[in-house]
Order: structure tokens, then C-alpha cells, then sequence
């Protein structure tokens, strides 16, 4: 049985279909239509409710919301949350502030996306923002609607409309302090969720028809494993429910790890940072906003915000894609990823450590063992201790899939002038069927001198390290242009002490410069 | 009173609270049945054996179709024959629908599909414009304006120079996928619900398919969740099937298509191949031009041949050419066949001249902006297009020089240049672009339109006309100006879904006309139920003339006595007053002779023009929109607030078409950009950084349109033509020697501009 709120009436679901979705429950089973599926696969954010969580809280507040995807978001992931659905925002006649401000601003036309616009808005009119200069300043404001809405398409408006009224609602939230109903629910809400029974391997029922697992231990879940090894086998489930909506497969059963903290754990250790499998996108965003800001912007452009709130690190780098955009960060800060199974005995957790660079072994193919999970991720600490740069190269700024992704860690010492390379490390994404570091290029660039010269040459020895394919996104020879070419931005970017305030890359142009 | 305010487009609240239904949002009736489409799996070739029992054996499946159980006609070209509802042997692409399954649930359905066994003898696909045009591959005969002598024109010049211009296709990408509900009706009709901006044409269709006349089918269309073009033919496919089953089964049958399906199986925009040969004086000025605009249309007609038309009609933008023959090929590949998109035509004609336009500028080194300058139509000597209309009324020069000057043009002109001389890495582009757009349907008869006024004996009152809502606002817009000749307050008007058994025979929302022909229809009906009611009172208070009956303020003032709405409504209706109005409309003043290729096809023009900022990004291509100033000419706007949206919307989404939306098929057919992973629409980053709209002040239409308003749903859409002029800047900024731009211009078309090393 699965437990959570469907806004505020708690629902039981005794043992729903393994491969239910989210959206297919809501406009099939309870006729809630006011969500809209556009894609089905994610992209567009027709379909996006807002999920509410009592656990992992901001400090000092007893929920957190995050707006995720309807459409491949599993039923079993709502288990112990609270979804809230555009129908119970508010009615034509009593519209939720976020609505009105749509409303007055004009941003609807055909309406169809507007649901979803509405629910990535009050997903952010939730968010503890209380740094004041990212609503007062418009630049700011203007990257963290982008931030907010870069999952959300909209074919009619254009975005401007929409923009607008973000703007009247961040300063009607934050400025004026207006609240909702869902404010003044909290606490109650907040008490319902921690009420709702942990689920654990504990099933009511007999066991063997149970379809959805939500198990709260590792070790449950690898023995619940070991007896269903045909079960699907999801954390955020962003790429891995497409296999239903996309490749109309099906799931008997199906386990989710989303439950699980001890694989949603950060921990500084005194050697590394250690990242639990299970921790999402946008917490790793937080943690590297501190420690590794450098990779904060590509971090932005992973996928949208309803995907960043539910994508996994673990899932990311298990999925093992070549243009997964986590893989060529890590590579490059040479980390390292730690597997668990479960030993013979079904109690026993086993645990074993790869380099990344040695992790992924074909396309789409890993060094897992098929009794084996990603457990963590280990950054080194003395990555911290170089320059970094992450670029992402795609056709569309925001919620696009990396054309290339480029990582590159370097240790300069700089008592040479001009200063020699001590330690390089070259990743890419899109450039093979792995991610892959560029092994000869890097080669070519250790312990050479730091000069415009030798990048160019090392440049030449992309060829021997990728012959990289031709797709929708872009053919090969772009791709081999484009990953020399983010070498030379590395340089250039290193380089220009004498143009400090010289933009490098175009998002950085700021208004004032065209106004 | 109620026309010219910026209302809230009337569904608003609704879109906001998910309270508004479209199709797929309608109660399931149980025992309601799904239907999922089986296509093609090669892209040319015949079907050799079908074995669909796997897939009638299939969970859930209670029928499986074919094209041999179509009821009557097989066929459902709109224009000319050519488009197979299913598959009757031949596969002219890869996805063509060749049977359909019908299923308890759409999932059912849907995973049904993929156990079909299909054999083919299959044949080597055209795929792409120029393979077309060797084998003369067409689905309609080439065509071609003429005026004056061109070959004489291009001898006297003292310039001459050739150049071309390839731009791609565009995916409509409505959020709303297609879909239609039909549910059986007695004596074998069938009433459908359909997102649809072509009901008439949807009843005629299904009416042919079924064998039955046209009142046995109602097509009913409340809103759609975005058009765009893409749903004035292509709605015929899902509204055929359904309605097919509907009748055979007597249930109801809903078929919506996944957004793959829909991707793949219904048409998009024409992508083009023109070229030109222009001469011109040393100021730039031209002398004369030959243009070739070669769409690619697809396996079918479908539209096209209107389609390329219009970018014939909109090759020389707002520039008058002394001389120009301008030819138009229709070229026929192994695709889906490609459908009206937004500007209809018009864009790619105007693209290519535009980059003409900027090809002269570089053979002169002047800026782009002078030779635009320098041969604008006015309306004294240069005033006859190509297709000899001639140009009364133009306010293209004064838009221009207005814009010029409240955009900075000349200074941020400077500006960028100093930038792209310090900054290594990122260059700055700039370009001005105007816009003149024909408007009325090229088809003359479809230059009509109808509405249906009820006044009930409440007061209240319901509206209902030909036009169909995508978003644009047209039902807003009609409510004002019912409004307006009624003096009454707009809520007291309800809209109503557009329906075929209310106004028929109506015709598509389509070509910037919805406001115009329908606006013009509905204010006809109110004007018909005011005289009723004039004259009831004239009599009742036995005034001596109408004009002492006054309309204002929501009531009614008849000599002494005032009226509410409702009261009034009640007197006359127990006065046995009808209270029911049809209005109808036809635009005047068209004629065009195809043959001579002569005429005034256009009741006016629509006109605009943008500056638009870009910034690239020479090491991968990478660009980004700053800034960007437009003045646009709606006439007297009936609702600048939606008139304002079409502008902004209409422009992002012609950028999306001239950057990063890249429809590609694969080498065997297979349409690869099949879904929104791989094909990119603009996301919210990618509107102008800064965007400065204004509409046209005091500009009232020439002509007697309606409240004197000018259509704004096209226009704007090829004001974008500004982007891919500015990116085209920044690219010679980063290389003066770079190759032609190709649209759309995705970061690797830049970067492979910049690269050339001509």
C-alpha cells in the first residue's frame, strides 16, 4: 500500500500497477484534468505538479516543494508526499496569487501549457529565498525564473507575459509577504506526511502480488531485489520512465530508492566529498555551490527544474549515457564511484570502489555487477585544488541534451611564468559512446608550459582520443571543432587578465551592455 | 466602449485553474473506445502482405482497420486528390498510416501497434529539394509571376550577382497534439469534438469518408491548445478515423495522437531552396530579379500549391523591383506532405529576399539598412508588385525611420562594432528588418464569414461565429466588438464553441483572417438585432426616429423610458420581437487572375518591422537574442493586450524557426527530430534578453475592416527574419570572409559560417 496526500484528502493506494504514472492516475483514474500531458517524455512541462515533502527540509521550515514532471513520475514515488495539482490551486472565481498574476499579465493564450507554468511558478513562490538581491535585482531575478521555468514550453506567448508576471509575484511574495492556503496548512500537512507509515519491506498483503515497493533500507531493497531480480529498478526515474511512456514497455514491479537515506547522505570526509547515489540533482547543486562553484552553471542547464528535482546522481552515471552531463564534471575531478550488493548470507552490505574513468566500459555498459547498485560517488578532496570549468555545448540553452560537455581540471604552477602545467585532467561528454576523458590530449598538455601554442597542438590530439559520431544533434566534424575549441575557451578564459571585464561566453552579456 | 481595451483573453482564468477542457479533457464516456495509428516503416514502396492478427490478439484490442474498411471515399486530399486516409498499397512515407487499432484504452492501443507484421518492396526515397528538382518532381505544375522585362532589367545593370538561400522546415509543435472525439449520431451521422481551426472542412471530409451528406456531421471546436497552421488539414486525419469508428462500433471514439506520432505523421512547415539573380545600381538600388523558390511540399499537394504562392507573393517584402520574374516549383519527396505554418509561404519569400538584400549590402560594403531604405515601395512610382497590385497605402518608411531612431540604431550600430573589435570570443550582430504582409486568403472564396447572435429574453446573450480559438484571442475580440454595437458590458456575452450546426459552411481560421471576416460577421448580427429592437421601440414609445434609441452604458435609452438588458429583451420578446441574428461577411475588393498572374489578391497589407541584437559565441556557434525593439501596425486594435501577444509570440516562434528548430530526417526517411528531446522549440531563455513591443499609434486601417483594425496573427512571425539578419552580422563580424548562413541557424550552422575560409 502506498500513502501520500492528493492535495489535502490522504489516499491509499492498496497496490496500484507498477508502471502507473503519475499523469495517467490523475486524468484517467481520478479525472483530475486540469494537469496536461504534451510530451510524455519530460520535456515540456505540460504536466508539472508540485511535490511536498516533509523530510530534508530547509532549515527551520517543516516542508519543501519541488515541481516535478507528472508524466514520468511514477505512482510509487509519491509515497509519503503530498501532490498538489493545478485543480486545487485555486477555481476561476478564487485564483491563487501565482494564477491571478498569469491572469493580469496575460500569460496564457491557447492555455494548454499554462497548468503546467502555474505549478513551476508555485513551486517557486514556496522557495525560501532570503537573499533579497535575487528578487530586487532584475538580472538575478531574470536567471532564477529562467532557472524555475527553463522546463516549462510554451508555443503562444513568447515568454515575456510570463515573465512579467514571475516578477509581480516574486515581489508580491517576497517583498509584500503575500501567503496562501498552503502556508497556513503546513504544519498540519507537515504532521500528516510524518504520520504516514513508513513502508519499509513490512508489506500488509501477500507479498509476492505486491507491485510497488517503496523500501526504506538498502539492505530491504537489495533483498527485495534479490527475490524480485526482475523488477524495475528506479531513484528518480526521469530516464527510466520512459521506458513506459516512450518504449511502452511494462513493469510487473517495481522498487523505488527514492526512500532510502542512506543513499541520499552528503558527506564532507576528511579525503573527499561523498555524494549518496540517491541524492537529487538540484541537492547536488547546492552542495557544489560551495565547494565546486565552477560546475554550478552546466548544473543549471541539467535538464530542467522538474527534472533536476527528482534525477539522481546515481542514476545519472548508472544509466551510463554518453551525454549524461554529470559523468564529464566527475571525470574530470577524478572520482570515484562506490558499488554495494548484498552478500550471500542476504544481510551483509558489500561494498567496492571504481575510478570513473574506468567505470564506464561501453555504450550505455558499466563495471556493474548484476547484483550491484552505485552506492556513492567520492570527489577527492585535492580536486578542489585546481581550475575547473565545465562547459555544455547544446542547440537550446535551457532543458536541452548536451551536443558536448566538456570538463577540464587543471593545476597550473605558477612560480614558472608562463606557468607550467602540473595536473590536467580532459573529460567529454558526446565525443564517444562512453563518457571519456581525453587521455592523449591530456598527455600532450602534462607538464607542458601553458601557452596558446601547446593547447593548440594537444588540440590535434582529439583525433586520436575521439572519433565521435553524427546525430539530430549535430554532426561529427562539429563535434571535433567544438571540443578543441572549448580548449582554447579554457585558455582564453585563463588567459585574459587585461580584458577582466570582456564576457567570455553568451550568457554573460548583461543587459546594461545593449540598453 | 468595449472595443480598444486591453481585456483578459476570455478563458484566462480557466487556462490558469485547468479549468478550461480541451479534447482529451472530456468525460470518458465507459465503453469509450481508443484508436492508435500503425505507419509505414519504410519510406517509399509498396505494402507486399499486412498480418495484423498478433495485433488484433492483442490485450484490449476490439478491432483492427485498414483502408479496406473505410466506409466511402478513401481519399482526404482538401484541396486536390492525393492523401490516403490509410494506406490503400502505396507508401509514399515513412510513417504513413497504414492501419489503425482500435482498443479499450489509449495505452492499449498504442502497445498494440508495435505487433503488426508488415512487408514491403520498398524504393529508393527522394528525401530533400534538390533530387526533386532535377527529376522535376513535383505535386503541382510550376508557376510564375511576371512584370516587366527582367532580362533587360539584369543587362542594363551595372551590377548583377547570383545567390541562394536554403531554410529549413518547422514542426509546429502546438502543446495540444491532435485530437478528435466523434460519437455516433442517428442515421449514420456522427458529431465529432476536434482541435480544429477547419470545422467545415473536417464535416466536409468526414462526411465524404462516411458516404453521408454534410448534416449528418457536426464538428464542434471550443478552443485548441495552439494551431499554428497545423491544425487547419491535418485535424482531417484524427477526425476521419474516429469518426469511422464511431459509426461502425456506435460508440464513442477518441483518437489523439502521441506527441511522436504526431510529429511524424502530420506536416509542418515548407522548408525552402531559392535563388535569385538581382541587378542593381552603384546605390543599391534594384534594377531587376529573377527569384526560383522551390518548397519542399512532401508526398501530396495537400496545400502547397497556395502555400508557395504566398512566399511568391512575399518575395519582394516591402521593395519595389522595376522588373521580376518569380518562379515557383513545387517539389514533391518522400516525406510527410507539409501543411499551412504560421505566414503560410510568406516567410521563406521573404527570407530570401532578405538575404538578397543583405547580399547586395556586402557586394556594396554599405549597411544592410541603406539598400532596405533605398528601395522600399512608396505609393507614387514605386507601387506595382510583381503581381501587379498596386500599393495605396504604405507605412513601411515611416515604421522604419520611427524605429531607427527609438531603437538607438545608429549608435548601438557603433557600439557593436567597438565590442566586436575588444572581445575575442563573443561578437555582436545588429539588423533592422521590416515587414509587409498580404492579407486575405489567395483563395477568393474563402474570403467569407459567418456569425449567429442569440439575444435571449433574459438578457443574456450568446454569440457564436465561424472563427475557431488557438489562443489568439479572437473569441475576446469578437465578444468586444459585439459589444461595442451593443453598448452592452462584454460578460453579459457568452462565447460559445464554434460549431457547424450553429454557422455554416465557414472557413478556416487561417490566414490572419479569423478578426476580419468573423469580427466583421458577428458585428453585422449585432447590427441586425439592434434595428429589431430599434424599431420595437421606436414603435413602443412611438419616437419619431431610430436615432432616439441610444445603445450605451450596458442599458438602453429609448426617448424617456431606460432599459436594462434585461428588461428589454423581456418586453421585446413578449412583443414577439425575433431576438436571433445571422451575420455575414465578404471581403471586397479582391480579384485575381491566376493565369495572368495579375491582380489585387490582397484587401490591404499588414506591416511591421524589428531591430534585433544577437551575440554569438565564434568558438561553438552558441547565440543568444539581446534585445529586441519592434513597431508593429495592427490598425485600430480591437485588443492591444492580444494583439500585443501575437506580436511577441509570432516573433519568438519565427526565431525558433530560423535558429535551433531543425526538422531532420535521417538518410532512410525516418523522421530523426521525432520528439521534443531531439527538437528544440524556444524555451524561456530564449526569448530577446530585453524586448520592446509597440503597436503602430493612431493608425486606423485604410480599408473598412472591421473597427478599422488590421490582422496581427501572421505579421509578426517574420519580423524574426530580424534574428537571422542580425546573426548573419555578427557572423561577418567574426569572419568577413564567412560562407553563407544557412536557417536555421543552430550554433553549428554558425560555426560552420565562421569557419569558411573563402
Amino acid at each position: 500500500m502506498i500513502q501520500f496526500l492528493l492535495n489535502d484528502a490522504l489516499v491509499e493506494l492498496a497496490n496500484p500497477a507498477a508502471d502507473l504514472t503519475v499523469l495517467d492516475w490523475l486524468r484517467l483514474q481520478q479525472r483530475l484534468t486540469g494537469t496536461k500531458e504534451g510530451c510524455g517524455s519530460g520535456d515540456c512541462g505540460a504536466c508539472t505538479v508540485v511535490l511536498v515533502s516533509a523530510s530534508n527540509t530547509p532549515t527551520g521550515l517543516p516542508l519543501r516543494y519541488h515541481a516535478a514532471n507528472s508524466c514520468i513520475l511514477m505512482i510509487g514515488a509519491l509515497h509519503g508526499k503530498q501532490l498538489i495539482t493545478v485543480d486545487h490551486l485555486g477555481s476561476s472565481t478564487s485564483m491563487h496569487p501565482v494564477q491571478s498574476a498569469l491572469v493580469n499579465h496575460h500569460g496564457s493564450q491557447c492555455g494548454f501549457c499554462t497548468p503546467g507554468f502555474v505549478m513551476s511558478l508555485f513551486a517557486l513562490f514556496h522557495q525560501p529565498l532570503e537573499d533579497s538581491s535575487i528578487w530586487q535585482d532584475p538580472q538575478q531575478a531574470h536567471a532564477l525564473i529562467e532557472q524555475y521555468l527553463g522546463g516549462n514550453l510554451c508555443r503562444c506567448t513568447g515568454y515575456a507575459p510570463i515573465v512579467q508576471a514571475a516578477m509581480f509575484m516574486l515581489h508580491e511574495r517576497f517583498e509584500h509577504g503575500v501567503s496562501d492556503a498552503f502556508d497556513a496548512a503546513e504544519a498540519s500537512v507537515a504532521l500528516t506526511l510524518r504520520n504516514i507509515e513508513p513502508q519499509g519491506a513490512n508489506w500488509k498483503g501477500t507479498k509476492d502480488s505486491v507491485r510497488v515497493h517503496v523500501p526504506l533500507s538498502l539492505a530491504n531493497a537489495l533483498q527485495l531485489w534479490r527475490k524480485t531480480p526482475d523488477a524495475a529498478i528506479i531513484a528518480g526515474g526521469t530516464d527510466k520512465a520512459l521506458d513506459i511512456t516512450q518504449s511502452l514497455k511494462r513493469w510487473q514491479s517495481v522498487i523505488h530508492l527514492n526512500e532510502i537515506t542512506e543513499l541520499s547522505f552528503i558527506e564532507h570526509a576528511s579525503d573527499a566529498l561523498v555524494v549518496g547515489a540517491g541524492v537529487k540533482i538540484a541537492e547536488l547543486l547546492d552542495v557544489l555551490t560551495v565547494d565546486y562553484p565552477e560546475a554550478v552553471p552546466m548544473l543549471l542547464r541539467f535538464g530542467s527544474e522538474q527534472v533536476r528535482s527528482q534525477a539522481t546522481v546515481g542514476g545519472n552515471l548508472g544509466s551510463a549515457s554518453p551525454i549524461g552531463d554529470l559523468a564529464p564534471l566527475l571525470l574530470a575531478l577524478d572520482a570515484s564511484v562506490v558499488l554495494v550488493s548484498l552478500a550471500p548470507d542476504g544481510k551483509t552490505l558489500n561494498y567496492k570502489t571504481h575510478r570513473l574513468s574506468e567505470f564506464f566500459v561501453g555504450y550505455c555498459e558499466t563495471l556493474l555487477e548484476n547484483n550491484e547498485w552505485i552506492h556513492s560517488v567520492r570527489i577527492p578532496s585535492q580536486s578542489s585544488e585546481g581550475i575547473l570549468r565545465v562547459y555544455k555545448v547544446s542547440k537550446r540553452m535551457d532543458d536541452d541534451i548536451s551536443t558536448v560537455c566538456a570538463a577540464i581540471w587543471m593545476q597550473l604552477d605558477q612560480t614558472h611564468a608562463p606557468a607550467k602545467i602540473m595536473n590536467v585532467r580532459i573529460a567529454f561528454g558526446g565525443m564517444a559512446a562512453i563518457p571519456k576523458r581525453a587521455t592523449r590530449v591530456e598527455e600532450n598538455l602534462q607538464n607542458a608550459i601553458f601557452i596558446e601554442k601547446n593547447i593548440d597542438e594537444a588540440c590535434s590530439a582529439l583525433d586520436e582520443d575521439f572519433s565521435p559520431i553524427g546525430d539530430v544533434r549535430s554532426s561529427a566534424s562539429y563535434r571535433q571543432q567544438v571540443a578543441g575549441n572549448l580548449l582554447r575557451r579554457f585558455w582564453m578564459e585563463c588567459n585574459q587578465p587585461d580584458q577582466p571585464d570582456q564576457p567570455t561566453q553568451i550568457h554573460q552579456m548583461s543587459l546594461d551592455a545593449v540598453l | 466602449m468595449s472595443a480598444g481595451k486591453s481585456l483578459a483573453h476570455d478563458s484566462a482564468a480557466l487556462h490558469v485553474t485547468g479549468e478550461a477542457t480541451y479534447v482529451d479533457d472530456m468525460p470518458n464516456v465507459p465503453q469509450a473506445l481508443h484508436i492508435a495509428i500503425g505507419g509505414a516503416s519504410i519510406a517509399a514502396g509498396c505494402i507486399t502482405s499486412i498480418d495484423l492478427s498478433a495485433v488484433l490478439a492483442s490485450e484490449g484490442v476490439v478491432d483492427v482497420l485498414t483502408h479496406e474498411h473505410i466506409p466511402a471515399e478513401k481519399d482526404i486530399g482538401p484541396v486536390f486528390p492525393g492523401d490516403p486516409l490509410l494506406s490503400t498499397g502505396d507508401v509514399f512515407f515513412m510513417g504513413q498510416p497504414i492501419f489503425i487499432v482500435v482498443a479499450t484504452s489509449h495505452q492499449l492501443a498504442r502497445r498494440a501497434v508495435g505487433l503488426a507484421n508488415i512487408q514491403y518492396q520498398a524504393t529508393e526515397p527522394v528525401l530533400d529539394i534538390d533530387t526533386a528538382m532535377q527529376r522535376k518532381s513535383y505535386v503541382r505544375p510550376p508557376y510564375a509571376l511576371q512584370r516587366g522585362d527582367v532580362k533587360q532589367a539584369l543587362n542594363n545593370a551595372a551590377h548583377t550577382i547570383t545567390g541562394e538561400q536554403r531554410m529549413g522546415g518547422q514542426e509546429h509543435f502546438y502543446l495540444e497534439g491532435q485530437a478528435a472525439v466523434a460519437e455516433p449520431a442517428e442515421h449514420g451521422g456522427v458529431r465529432i469534438t476536434s482541435s480544429n481551426q477547419n470545422p467545415t472542412e473536417a464535416q466536409h471530409i468526414v462526411a465524404k469518408v462516411l458516404g453521408v451528406p454534410m448534416n449528418k456531421v457536426t464538428l464542434i471546436t471550443r478552443r485548441m491548445g495552439g494551431g499554428f497552421g497545423g491544425k487547419e488539414t491535418q485535424a482531417n486525419l484524427c477526425c476521419a478515423l474516429s469518426a469511422m469508428v464511431a459509426v461502425k462500433h456506435q460508440r464513442t471514439a477518441s483518437c489523439r495522437l502521441s506527441r511522436r506520432d504526431d510529429m511524424i505523421m502530420t506536416g509542418k512547415r515548407h522548408g525552402f531552396f531559392t535563388q535569385w539573380t538581382v541587378g542593381f545600381n552603384d546605390e543599391g538600388e534594384i534594377q531587376g530579379v529573377q527569384f526560383t523558390l522551390a518548397g519542399q511540399c512532401g508526398y501530396s499537394a495537400d496545400l502547397s500549391d497556395a502555400i508557395v504562392d504566398r512566399a511568391m507573393f512575399h518575395c519582394d517584402n516591402s521593395y519595389y523591383y522595376p522588373a521580376a520574374h518569380i518562379e515557383g516549383l513545387r517539389c514533391k519527396t518522400n516525406t510527410v506532405s507539409n501543411t499551412a505554418f504560421r505566414g503560410f509561404g510568406g516567410p521563406q519569400g521573404m527570407l530570401a529576399c532578405e538575404a538578397m538584400i543583405d547580399q547586395i549590402a556586402g557586394y556594396l560594403n554599405k549597411d544592410p539598412l541603406e539598400i532596405r531604405k533605398r528601395n522600399v515601395y512608396n505609393t507614387t512610382d514605386k507601387n506595382i508588385t510583381p503581381y501587379h497590385q498596386t500599393i495605396k497605402h504604405f507605412n513601411v518608411p515611416s515604421i522604419i525611420e520611427s524605429l531607427e531612431k527609438s531603437s538607438d540604431y545608429v549608435k548601438r550600430r557603433k557600439a557593436i562594432d567597438d565590442f566586436n573589435k575588444s572581445n575575442k570570443i563573443l561578437k555582436r550582430g545588429i539588423a533592422l528588418t521590416p515587414v509587409k504582409f498580404g492579407i486575405s486568403f489567395t483563395v477568393k472564396h474563402l474570403n467569407q464569414g459567418g456569425a449567429l447572435l442569440h439575444l435571449y429574453s433574459d438578457g443574456s446573450v450568446q454569440l457564436n461565429h465561424g472563427g475557431t480559438e488557438m489562443g489568439q484571442g479572437l473569441m475576446v475580440k469578437v465578444q468586444q466588438i459585439v459589444a461595442h454595437e451593443l453598448g452592452m458590458k462584454t460578460d453579459r456575452i457568452a462565447v460559445t464553441a464554434t460549431q457547424t450546426d450553429k454557422v455554416p459552411n465557414t472557413s478556416p481560421t487561417a490566414a490572419s483572417s479569423g478578426t476580419d471576416i468573423n469580427g466583421a460577421a458577428a458585428k453585422n448580427a449585432a447590427l441586425k438585432l439592434k434595428q429589431r429592437l430599434i424599431d420595437f421601440l421606436v414603435n413602443q414609445h412611438e419616437l419619431t426616429c431610430d436615432s432616439d434609441v441610444k445603445f450605451a452604458n450596458d442599458s438602453i435609452v429609448a426617448g424617456d423610458a431606460t432599459y436594462s438588458w434585461e428588461s428589454l429583451a423581456h418586453a421585446a420578446y413578449m412583443e414577439r420581437v425575433s431576438l436571433s441574428a445571422t451575420g455575414y461577411y465578404k471581403t471586397p475588393d479582391i480579384h485575381f487572375d491566376r493565369n495572368a498572374a495579375k491582380g489585387q489578391p490582397f484587401y490591404y497589407f499588414a506591416n511591421g518591422a524589428a531591430v534585433t541584437e544577437v551575440v554569438i559565441d565564434t568558438l561553438t556557434g552558441e547565440n543568444r537574442i539581446l534585445r529586441t525593439d519592434i513597431l508593429h501596425d495592427a490598425g485600430q486594435s480591437i485588443n492591444p493586450a492580444m494583439d500585443k501577444g501575437q506580436i511577441e509570440g509570432g516573433f519568438v516562434q519565427g526565431a525558433g524557426w530560423l535558429t535551433h528548430e531543425e526538422v531532420k530526417w535521417a538518410d532512410d526517411g525516418r523522421l530523426a527530430s521525432d520528439g521534443p528531446a531531439t527538437y528544440k522549440i524556444p524555451a524561456i531563455g530564449d526569448a530577446p534578453l530585453h524586448m520592446n513591443v509597440s503597436l503602430l499609434d493612431s493608425s486606423p486601417n485604410e480599408v473598412n475592416t472591421v473597427f478599422r483594425s488590421k490582422a496581427v496573427g501572421e505579421p509578426p512571425l517574420m519580423l524574426a527574419i530580424s534574428v537571422f539578419c542580425a546573426l548573419k552580422d555578427a557572423v561577418k563580424a567574426a569572419n568577413p570572409a564567412a560562407s553563407n548562413l544557412q536557417a536555421p541557424a543552430t550554433p553549428e550552422a554558425i560555426l560552420l559560417a565562421i569557419s569558411a575560409s573563402t
